[in-house]
């Protein structure tokens, strides 16, 4: 019986049905020394069994690891191992089976203006300080919060849990950007200049709420319901009440180096009854003081509903692009009040000196990070036609157009310099909004430090 | 009687399997396991869900650091199948006992080569001209630009070494430079750091890898054959089953709309197709070339 199980492990060994590691050869070689101290197996079989696993070579280990990230420490041996990685620059843990992961980074922005009148006011500002926290856990749920630490108050951007089980659609409930546009939706890191258009004023924010989106290899939907932001300031009062968004995208040509890129937008607000609407706007330039564009703090008070549409439009062909949008506002009063209409619309084109294209996320339909190509970073010259219209029957919000000229210069994806010169041209309502004289636009000259980590 | 027991018990006991029937687990070598999870998680899912009379219950996605540790998953079946290019599914293959199952239309190439490019100016017309010179290349994980031009090289008989390497003195030798990614390589071939670079035909192509400017002043001085862009492997104790379900639901993915957004978050593969034995055995003789490549770099 004995020399049977042995005959059967010997047959088992030489067979190759064992896995050579070296841990495993050093136990079963110390348990027939034991086995033949206490005469179970003879001398003989000892040295039989001994050479029979002796003679299965050990495997070779493999070639020599893949370089490491910048900063990487491995911890346990089984899949809740995680890998820590510093290499976009903040700092990422996630698990090997890819379940679970935090990311901790931030963005600094500072930025320097000078007008040419004297009421917007001069000077520096920090323009973002934000911490960014995402993750995902149990696989299949994820969680974003970002908070703002510059100005005066504490600000919220993304906060929200979200659900990814159900591919290729996401959802998402907290405070979201509502789908609309497509400058708006494009992260503020990711823009070619500095502020987004004059238009934008009309396109709802981040609210509070919950959206699904759904992409394919070559379109986008996005749709939400949300009520307020969890950022609103007591005159901060357009995305209030309820309200429904949502954005459809088509891209027709893709690829790394060509892009066409149409997208509709559509959204729909109930205004309270005592509610005020206001749109107000600085020239593209945050510095200012200065809402040159302004409906007025109580002026627009029978608002009944407010109805948003949007029209997009945008190509790459190498290092050009062009990127369009309209945005029209309808406000629906009561009591038989006329509609208000306001709208704006803008044009944009780009053309990096140094060969690279506009990079373009297509699960969300939006233009994304910029990664130079050479040595010495990228360099990008941008233009934009902007105007924006909140003239309308008893409302005098006053009228806008801008001419911006930027130069941007990419030092690595996470940094780059900005510089844009804008030239402001005002109606008589605007003018007066912002105290200039009769006649007079506005010269602004801005530059901008962001940093990303 | 126990110590029989005991010793009869030990080796399962030492070589513990993962194995668990009713999970089939896809693996990926990765140094970014959040983001590969996105990848290979709908395409797991589709399959798994396809083997349900298969006594498969749900699909996992399991990374692992280097190959190293992929061979250790192999074995120890804890991962089912892995996709690969061909060098690591060579070694896999070799080390492993894995099964090179079939081919991926990776991002809907299904084969690619390695070339080697230098500056028109460079006097540099073939390999021949390479002694005494510096060549650029990726990474020491890359397949197209590493692995496939250094076992090149060696091949034809010249010798190799790292770039610092004291073996690197002598005006016979190539000396090579890990540059890091495919734009570091041209840049440095193209700014004359270094005379020489090898990636693969796609590379080329495309302008983040190689910007025009770039390349109106290169030339191609020498083409490896061709190989598979990327494979499908699975671990040599699969059951049969599970195994041919998985080849077969592979080979009919791009006609089923189901399959069309997984395959999309699958590196945007357009398909999968069988290998013809002359293909998995030119696969196969890369493992030839992994000792000969790694005892260059020491």
């Amino acid at each position: 019986m004995k020399i049977r199980a042995l005959l059967l492990l010997l047959f088992l060994i030489s067979a190759g049905n064992f896995p050579t590691s070296d841990a495993g050869e050093a136990e079963l070689a110390r348990l027939l020394e034991i086995l033949q101290a206490n005469g179970t197996i003879t001398a003989e079989q000892y040295r039989e069994l001994i050479g029979a696993l002796q003679s299965a070579p050990l495997q070779d280990p493999g070639p020599r690891p893949q370089p490491a990230p910048r900063a990487r420490i491995e911890i346990g041996d089984d899949p809740a191992e995680v890998i820590v990685s510093s290499a976009k620059g903040g700092v990422e843990v996630s698990s090997y089976d890819g379940e679970s992961s935090f990311e901790l980074g931030g963005l600094v922005v500072l930025d320097l203006a000078h007008f040419s009148e004297e009421g917007p006011g001069d000077g520096a500002e920090l323009r973002r300080a934000r911490l960014d926290i995402q993750g995902s856990y149990l696989a299949d749920f994820g969680y974003a919060l970002e908070v703002d630490f510059a100005g005066d108050e504490v600000d919220l951007g993304d906060v929200y849990l979200e659900y990814l089980g159900w591919y290729p659609y996401r959802v998402r409930i907290g405070q979201i950007k509502e789908p609309f546009g497509l400058e708006r939706q494009t992260s503020s890191r990711y823009l070619s200049l500095m502020e987004r258009a004059l238009p934008n004023e009309l396109a709802p924010g981040r609210s509070l709420g919950v959206g699904l989106q759904r992409f394919g290899s070559d379109w986008t939907l996005a749709a939400g319901l949300f009520a307020q932001s969890l950022n609103s300031a007591a005159d901060d009062q357009v995305d209030q009440g309820w309200g429904v968004s949502a954005r459809a995208t088509y891209t027709p040509l893709q690829s790394e180096t060509r892009l066409l890129h149409l997208g509709l937008s559509g959204a729909y607000r109930s205004v309270n009854a005592g509610d005020y609407l206001r749109f107000e706007s600085r020239p593209e330039a945050h510095k200012s003081e200065q809402d040159y564009l302004d409906t007025g703090k109580k002026e627009i008070d029978n608002a009944q509903s407010l109805s948003r549409l949007g029209l997009e439009l945008a190509a790459t062909w190498g290092a050009l692009s062009l990127q369009g949008e309209y945005i029209q506002a309808v406000v629906d009063q009561r009591r038989d009040e006329p509609s208000l209409n306001f709208s704006g619309w803008y044009l944009q084109g780009s053309w990096f000196l140094t060969g690279e294209s506009r990079s373009y996320e297509p699960q969300q339909g939006v233009f994304g990070r910029i990664h130079p190509r050479h040595f010495h970073g990228a360099w990008e010259l941008a233009l934009r036609v902007s105007e924006l219209d909140l003239d309308d029957e008893n409302i005098s919000g006053g009228r806008e157009r801008n001419y911006t000229f930027g130069l941007n210069w990419y030092l690595n994806p996470n940094v780059r310099l900005m510089a844009n010169y804008i030239r402001a041209e005002f109606d008589r309502a605007a003018r007066s909004n912002g105290d200039l004289e009769s006649g007079s636009d506005l010269d602004i000259l801005q530059m901008r430090v962001q940093a990303e980590f | 009687m126990f110590s029989l027991a005991l010793l009869l018990s030990l080796p399962s006991l030492l070589c513990a399997s993962q194995q668990d029937p009713t999970t089939l687990v896809i693996g990926k070598v990765s140094q970014n396991p959040k983001k590969h999870y996105r990848y290979l998680k709908p395409i797991a899912e589709y399959v798994a869900e396809r083997m349900r009379d298969l006594g498969v219950r749900r699909a996992k996605v399991l990374m692992a650091p280097d190959n190293r540790r992929m061979i250790e998953y192999l074995r120890q079946g804890r991962v089912d199948w892995v996709t690969e290019t061909v060098m690591s599914a060579s070694i896999f293959a070799e080390e492993a006992g894995a099964e090179i199952l079939l081919r991926k239309w990776k991002k809907g190439v299904p084969r690619y080569r390695t070339i080697f490019f230098a500056r028109n100016d460079s006097g540099i017309r073939s390999l021949a001209d390479l002694p005494g010179r510096t060549l650029a290349l990726e990474d020491d994980g890359s397949t197209s630009s590493y692995y496939l031009p250094l076992s090149i090289l060696i091949g034809e008989g010249y010798d190799v070494a790292p770039l610092g390497s004291p073996r690197a003195q002598q005006q016979s030798r190539i000396d090579y430079l890990l540059a890091g990614d495919e734009i570091n390589i041209s840049t440095r071939v193209y700014q004359g750091l270094e005379d020489a670079g090898a990636f693969n035909n796609l590379d080329w192509r495309k302008p983040d890898h190689l910007p025009e400017l770039f390349r109106k002043e290169m030339r191609v001085i020498h083409q490896s054959q061709e190989y598979p862009r990327a494979v499908e492997l699975v671990r040599g104790g699969l059951e049969a089953a599970v195994r041919e379900r998985l080849r077969s639901l592979l080979l009919r993915a791009h006609e089923d709309p189901d399959a069309e957004m997984p395959l999309h978050s699958y590196q945007r593969t357009l398909r999968f197709d069988a290998l013809r034995p002359e293909e998995l055995e030119s696969i196969r003789a890369l493992y030839q070339t992994v000792e000969l490549v790694q005892g260059s770099a020491r």
